[in-house]
């Protein structure tokens, strides 16, 4: 009797450290994929930074295709954020509000995603309405990180 | 009182030669050089610089690259003030003017009294001022710095935000929005007290700012240097300068792929 409880004792002990380890690892998984998505989009809206700050010149045809590239990616941002990671303790940049207001965050999302498309649409009619667009475009990326963003500065 | 009003090169190389002619006529007091040429113009950049930071700050993304200008023209500013504070002129000098902590104390104490009329309660920085000017200067150095690392992560990039890692990006971000009050709490103090000494001390501290002179006993004068300091002064500038442009220049160009 004693010895099967220390046997299932043993059991449970290493079947549920198991299991956090899985749990850990999918949500490690998760975190990186969120954050690589993110590098996507960053790495399609520099460029249009670059023009709008001079250090490279005005492309329409790049303005057009990055938009819409990040108007593709920007979707996914609601579906790699589903999984929510706060149990695993993991380090992140995603403060709490990502679940618990799962609404306004999508909404965010959505947000950008109309943005990127009209950036895509403005590129086509020159310089002033493409930087208004990329402005409005780079607010609504600011706007979701001020709410949802830890920086890391305590 | 007459201020001799040649210019700023004569003014320095003839001080001593005016306020012996001073003497003669005036025994009691003259109008020597207490704040050089470089320095003064040091300060008034600086305020300049400094108001032109925050307002393109506050302008939005259009003016990132003018704000840009005006950090790098502060860093130049400070750089040129600490090369100052060692080889330029007699009040311009940090061991001429930072006291021990008696003497701050003592000078807090004098703070309430009135200075007497003709007289000034210190020739060039008294210890009050001369440690605020120092943290001034910190507090300048380290929003300028910082600022050249850092990131929103979307439409700003200081020059070298490529080199640091993305934590420390992140915390010199939060340091360059939050030293930014301490500045501007600085600066208000910094005004507040220029107002104290105008209204509740009767001395005026900010026209000696703008002429450079202030009137001193005679037994008390301590002349500035003369005319080749102003050569050093600009050397100075001009060797800080490079050593900006050379910053901004050397910082690694963005990547775009």
């Amino acid at each position: 009797m004693f010895r099967k409880i220390v046997v299932l004792t043993l059991l449970t002990a290493f079947s549920s450290s198991l299991f956090a380890a899985s749990a850990e690892e999918r949500a490690q998984t998760a975190i990186d994929t969120r954050q690589g998505l993110l590098k996507v989009v960053a790495s399609y809206f520099g460029p249009i930074v670059g023009m709008a700050r001079g250090q490279i010149p005005f492309d329409a045809a790049v303005v057009e295709k990055n938009a819409g590239k990040i108007a593709q990616l920007a979707p996914m941002l609601e579906d790699v954020f589903a999984m929510d990671t706060r149990a695993s303790g993991l380090q992140s940049g995603a403060k709490d509000g990502i679940w618990e207001d799962k609404a306004d965050f999508n909404g965010k999302v959505a947000t950008t995603t109309e943005r990127a498309i009209a950036l895509a649409a403005a590129a086509s009619q020159g310089k002033g309405p493409t930087m208004k667009a990329f402005g409005a475009l780079g607010s609504s990326c600011k706007n979701c990180h001020e709410s949802y963003r830890e920086k890391d500065d305590s | 009182m007459s201020h001799p009003l040649s210019s700023t090169e004569k003014e320095v190389s003839s001080i001593k030669e005016v306020s012996s002619i001073e003497e003669a006529s005036q025994p009691a007091t003259t109008g020597t050089l207490v704040w050089d040429f470089p320095l003064r113009l040091f300060h008034w950049a600086l305020a300049l610089s400094l108001v032109g930071s925050w307002a393109t700050a506050e302008a939005g993304f259009d003016w990132t690259e003018t704000h840009f200008l005006f950090g790098y023209t502060a860093l130049g500013l400070i750089s040129f003030r600490l090369i100052w504070g060692l080889l330029g002129t007699f009040h311009a000098r940090f061991h001429n003017f930072l006291t021990g902590p008696k003497a701050v104390i003592r000078a807090l104490g004098q703070l309430k009294q009135k200075t007497p009329p003709g007289e000034i309660s210190h020739i060039g920085h008294g210890p009050l001022g001369g440690w605020a000017s120092i943290v001034l200067l910190a507090l300048v150095m380290t929003q300028a710095v910082s600022g050249l690392f850092i990131s929103d992560d979307i439409f700003y990039a200081g020059p070298y935000n490529s080199v640091v890692s993305s934590n420390l990006a992140d915390y010199l971000g939060w340091l360059h929005h939050t030293n930014f009050n301490f500045l501007l709490a600085a600066i208000a103090l910094h005004l507040v007290a220029v107002i104290w000494y105008l209204l509740g001390k009767k001395e005026n501290l900010l026209k000696p700012m703008f002429t450079g002179k202030k009137d001193l006993k005679a037994d008390a004068a301590q002349t500035v240097g003369h005319s080749n300091l102003l050569w050093r002064g600009f050397f100075i500038a001009a060797f800080v300068l490079a050593m900006i442009l050379l910053l901004v220049n050397l910082a690694p160009e963005p990547e775009y792929f």
